[in-house]
């Protein structure tokens, strides 16, 4: 799960000295999924940090781990694990009882060093511990489109021709499109389309994440008081089913193209859009499309038939 | 000889009962523990109060009897067969009359719980079929886990994010009668179990005991 086992173990050490076994095996393993889920709840980053868990939303082909998570995760961990066991060489209250001024002192102020620590390192990381990889390690080829992925996504079939192919079907239709297609999952640019690509994917999926590059990456804006933000996110749903069924055009079966489940209702949007003809259709994308960006104008109507 | 057994510290038992019933009747509805959830429709999914305290009073139930049996361990009599049977149903009819009474003052049964209840009926009967094949100290390891696997692994993909599947009855969010099937069948099983298992158990000591009579 990515998490260090250091704080779990020094836990069951401690509670395994002071209480019965039928008890401390069973809240050993008990505080150690609470301490997992406690730090998940916080929604202050650095916290989540401190048991590793959140590690393991490393790493897509295109990201890469941030050290950090790993420092701070082995800063808390090592050095608490010391303060638990500082109190579970204590003998037990049968044998003697000694807890010394000095031995709770340090064993507290080694948690305390710990939580600072591992806080301090953690700082200024988000809710996951991924950073985008290396474009030194980009494979290039062709040009209009010029398309970069990554060795790991050449290991099965090309994802490169189907790209092409889905791009050309895009820019025949008249929608505008960078020179580029780069497997990154960093905010969009206007030099190249922001694409994200697993290691084997299928032509679905491909031309999904071609189309999903095309809309804004927060996907509808929120506009005042966002009272008109489900609708804006109708609007996109159905512009990402558009630009894929244009984009999947000898790739794909228009009805194996899933609507977006941006919003409940874009099932039976899409269905009701898909009715029109296909001039309709494209003329309400390009009327709809400036709207997906900003809060100027009201969100376009969605026809259907 | 003794021939009575006690518990140690059943004031800790009845206590952890009556604290757990509170937290439970007092912790706000969206109150859970995230774990991660391999099978259902989100990556995570919470673990309420309800089978968290219900965990816990397993737990130190368990440790409570196998504490005393220790302290006793040359009396291995009927009577303390009895009375580690006796002690799931203990901790049932206090919780059950925290229940009533919260039902008496507050005027309505809130759905948390029902749901402690059915967890705990369910739990100590998973403990009770355990502890007649493998001892005391696994029974709380066995309700401490298994409600963590059905979290990790009991989360159904269809319907909502908290749907359980019906073996994952202690995370279950529902009332519904279904999950209280197997918590039932889990307590009766673990009832006959131990009867039929400490009878046994009894019928040998007892020819153990004559044959040395009579070797005497």
């Amino acid at each position: 799960m990515g998490s260090d086992p250091h704080v779990p173990y020094s836990i069951g050490y401690l509670l395994g000295r002071f209480l019965p076994v039928a008890a401390s095996v069973p809240l050993a393993i008990f505080v150690s999924y609470c301490w997992l889920g406690f730090t998940w709840t916080v929604s202050y980053f650095p916290v989540r940090y401190l048991s590793g868990l959140v590690i393991a939303a490393c790493c897509s082909v295109e990201t890469t781990l941030d050290e950090r998570s790993v420092v701070a995760v082995i800063a808390f961990s090592s050095l608490t694990s010391i303060a638990l066991l500082l109190l579970a060489t204590v003998p037990p209250v049968a044998v003697h009882w000694s807890v010394t001024p000095i031995r709770a002192t340090v064993a507290v102020g080694f948690a305390v060093v710990a939580t600072v620590l591992g806080l301090n390192v953690a700082q200024g990381l988000a809710a996951q511990p991924v950073m985008p990889r290396g474009q030194d390690e980009l494979v290039c080829i062709g040009e209009a489109p010029r398309m970069c992925v990554y060795p790991e996504q050449l290991q099965g079939e090309d994802p490169r021709p189907t790209l092409e192919t889905a791009y050309k079907n895009l820019r025949e239709e008249g929608v505008a499109l960078p020179s580029a297609i780069t497997t990154s999952n960093t905010k969009a640019d206007r030099s190249s389309l922001r694409v994200v690509i697993s290691t084997h994917p299928s032509t679905n999926q491909l031309v999904y994440t071609l189309a999903a590059a095309l809309v804004p990456d927060d996907v509808a804006p929120y506009c005042g008081d966002g009272a008109d933000y489900p609708k804006r996110l109708d609007v996109a749903a159905v512009a990402i089913w558009w630009l894929q069924s244009v984009a999947g055009k000898g790739l794909l079966d228009k009805s194996s193209i899933a609507p977006s489940t941006l919003s409940p209702d874009s099932a039976s949007l899409v269905e009701g859009f898909g009715r029109l003809s296909a001039q309709e259709q494209r003329d309400w994308y390009f009327a709809a499309s400036p709207t997906l960006s900003h809060c100027r104008s009201a969100p376009m109507e969605i026809p259907s038939r | 000889m003794k021939w009575w057994i006690r518990s140690q510290h059943p004031a800790w038992v009845v206590g952890t009962v009556l604290l757990g019933t509170a937290v439970v009747i007092a912790a706000p509805g969206s109150t859970g523990l995230p774990i991660p959830s391999l099978a259902g429709p989100t990556a995570f999914a919470a673990i309420r109060p309800y089978a968290l305290v219900a965990v816990l009073i397993t737990v130190a139930m368990w440790a409570s009897v196998s504490a005393g049996h220790k302290s006793a361990v040359l009396s291995t009599t009927r009577l303390l067969k009895f009375y580690v049977f006796v002690s799931p149903c203990g901790v049932l009819v206090v919780c059950g009359l925290m229940i009533g009474a919260w039902a008496i003052v507050a005027g309505e049964l809130t759905t948390p719980l029902q749901l402690l209840f059915r967890d705990l009926i369910g739990l100590l009967g998973l403990g009770l079929i355990l502890v007649s094949f493998t001892g005391y100290r696994y029974a709380g390891i066995s309700s401490t886990v298994y409600v963590f696997v059905s979290a990790i692994f009991g989360r159904t993909s269809g319907g909502g994010a908290y749907d359980s599947a019906l073996w994952a009855w202690p995370i279950a969010d529902s009332t519904a009668f279904d999950y209280w099937i197997p918590a039932a069948a889990l307590f009766v099983t673990g009832a006959l179990v131990w009867l039929l298992r400490s009878r046994d158990h009894y019928s040998r000591v007892m020819i153990n005991q004559a044959m040395d009579t009579r070797r005497e």
